[in-house]
């Protein structure tokens, strides 16, 4: 079952479990933009974190990281309180927002930045270039890099450490659709890798057919948090009518408003909103009327259609 | 924690090579002024008054015989090795909160202390590169310039030149500390390097006329005493002193900031 915003929920921490937060809070004046968040992740796996703008994502995700202190509420990071991030942010690759790199660097001396700090050995620095397929460019200053090839090394630097959980923010900002694609490919491979990855993300289409879980938040409070599976049985099922006869659909369309369903004409179909348990009446309707139907068939909504349908009820 | 503050020099030393223009336009500056200082000196006119700058242009022949003309150039070119520093410290600070490099940066080392104490020491690395770097440009420049402008050198001193270099290194850390400091209040490169420059060139100079000994107590006037090896109101030890607590005030300042901020964009 899908699990809506549960209330008071207690966080449970295990072994299993990468990030749980419990009534997490931050406050700017007198703005929440986290107000009382409670989830927890466990480990493996791709999870997608979903919102609309200014819901409270990057917030989420800079309290998770120990950059921004919650104003309320506690978190843990791979079994560690967040307000100690030094004991888990070595085991935690970042890519936060668009990639700050260093213009007149190489891509590898961009590398070499990070793994001097995080006190990571030269050669990974090669490892996580072939991962992300920037071995070629290495040497080229990342000024001359194309945006994906940027976003691409920024993923290298989140890398550097192999660390068991990828937080990344927005991954494909700015992307086209040939670099989503790859940066899809990328994140599913880091998952199927062993990777904990949390990736926040507008690209519905690209989190649907790369992520296993979601956590879907708007004005800084739970709406969802679940498996990909529960997050698609929220959203309302459409049903797919297609008469025999495309002269009885205008027809038909008319009946079923008249019954009470909301339907919108397509070509030669008429898309019904209404759940898998209509398609008898649907078909009982069109019967009563001597329009035979060559089609009755259910469908789920795409995440796109869940998350609108999600966001758009006031939040629990 | 100390290897953290040796992980966070190194990456910041990766880093600074990117600024190394820096460095070296204040050598070449203070070549170019040990050249004018040299060529241009005439037999009479006022004494040397050392490194000071205020009397090194237009010095005459004689005064660069004494013990510290061998580093007449530094005299003249002080001041703006210290503005070098100013600048390279407040890029280096502006530049990491203001491209958001910050964010990844103290992901991967947590504690601030140790990534700022890492960058402070590598930007001091820096600075003492460039002040040896400019110190030992105008020694050899001056050695080089003296037989054509027939100055004897038979009383330069090496302790003259350990002397000019010690104070230009403290003069220049308190600028670069000065630049530091607004640079990680402000999160701005632009104004930082405005702020630090107005201040220590425009700002203090104003302070003086509602206040006669302004230069004896804040930073600008106190790196110019430290340069001068003191001055009439306020001596040598009295100013060194004034230099390390404005540096020791911009370093609580700066990692108080840091450490209480919350990182955002």
């Amino acid at each position: 079952m899908a699990r809506r915003a549960p209330p008071g929920m207690l966080m449970y921490m295990s072994t299993h479990t990468a990030i749980a937060v419990d009534g997490l809070t931050k406050r700017f004046g007198d703005h929440a933009a986290v107000d009382g968040l409670t989830f927890e992740l466990p480990t493996g796996g791709v999870t997608g974190f979903l919102g609309p703008n200014g819901s409270g994502k990057s917030t989420t995700i800079r309290m998770l990281l120990g950059l921004v202190r919650p104003t309320a509420g506690r978190g843990s990071v791979l079994g560690h309180p967040i307000s100690e991030p030094k004991r888990y942010v070595g085991q935690v690759g970042a890519l936060i927002d668009s990639p700050a790199l260093y213009p007149t660097l190489s891509g590898r001396d961009a590398l070499r930045v990070y793994a001097e700090l995080g006190g990571v050995p030269a050669a990974r620095i090669d490892a996580v270039l072939d991962i992300v397929g920037l071995a070629d460019r290495a040497g080229s200053k990342t000024k001359t890099y194309s945006l994906g090839m940027k976003q691409r090394l920024a993923i290298a630097i989140a890398l550097l450490r192999d660390p068991p959980l990828l937080v990344l923010d927005e991954p494909t900002n700015g992307l086209d659709p040939a670099g989503i694609v790859e940066m899809r490919t990328l994140i599913m491979s880091l998952g199927a890798a062993g990777h904990t990855v949390l990736v926040s993300s507008h690209v519905l289409a690209e989190m649907q057919a790369a992520c296993d879980r979601f956590v879907v938040i708007r004005e800084g409070r739970l709406l969802f948090a679940g498996s990909a599976d529960d997050l698609m049985a929220v959203g309302p099922d459409r049903v797919t009518v297609r008469p025999e006869r495309p002269d009885d659909l205008d027809a038909l369309a008319v009946h079923l408003r008249e019954r009470g369903f909301d339907v919108a004409v397509g070509d030669g179909i008429l898309d019904v909103d209404a759940s898998a348990d209509s398609s008898a009446e649907l078909n009982r309707i069109s019967f009563e009327h001597g329009i035979v139907l060559r089609e009755l068939s259910t469908r789920s909504d795409d995440l796109e259609d869940v998350f609108l349908h999600l966001t758009e009820e006031p939040a629990r | 924690m100390m290897s953290a503050l040796l992980r966070s020099f190194r990456s910041e030393l990766v880093r600074l090579r990117r600024l190394w223009t820096l460095p070296a336009a204040a050598t070449v500056f203070t070549i170019v002024a040990t050249v004018v200082t040299f060529s241009g000196a005439s037999p009479g006119g006022p004494p040397f008054r050392g490194p000071d700058g205020a009397g090194a242009v237009g010095t005459t022949a004689d005064a660069l015989t004494a013990s510290d003309g061998i580093v007449a150039g530094i005299a003249t070119a002080g001041t703006l090795v210290t503005l070098v520093c100013l600048v390279l410290w407040a890029l280096s600070v502006a530049r990491d909160l203001q491209t958001g490099s910050v964010r990844v940066l103290l992901v991967t080392e947590a504690r601030r202390l140790a990534y700022l104490g890492g960058k402070l020491f590598a930007l001091v690395t820096a600075t003492a590169v460039t002040v040896v770097a400019s110190v030992g440009a105008s020694v050899a420049t001056a050695l080089l310039m003296a037989p054509t402008q027939d100055i004897a050198t038979g009383q330069w001193t090496p302790r003259a030149v350990w002397s000019a270099a010690a104070n230009l290194g403290v003069a220049a850390g308190l600028w670069g500390t000065v630049g530091a400091t607004i640079a990680m209040v402000s999160r701005s490169a632009a104004a930082s390097i405005a702020g630090g420059l107005g201040y220590l060139l425009v700002g203090e100079k104003l302070l003086g006329l509602v206040w006669d000994t302004a230069s004896s107590w804040l930073p600008a006037g106190t790196a110019s005493n430290v340069l001068a090896g003191g001055s009439d109101d306020t001596s040598y030890p009295q100013s060194l002193v004034l230099a390390a607590l404005f540096i020791v005030a911009g370093l609580v300042i700066s990692l108080t900031t840091l450490s209480r901020r919350d990182i955002t964009d």
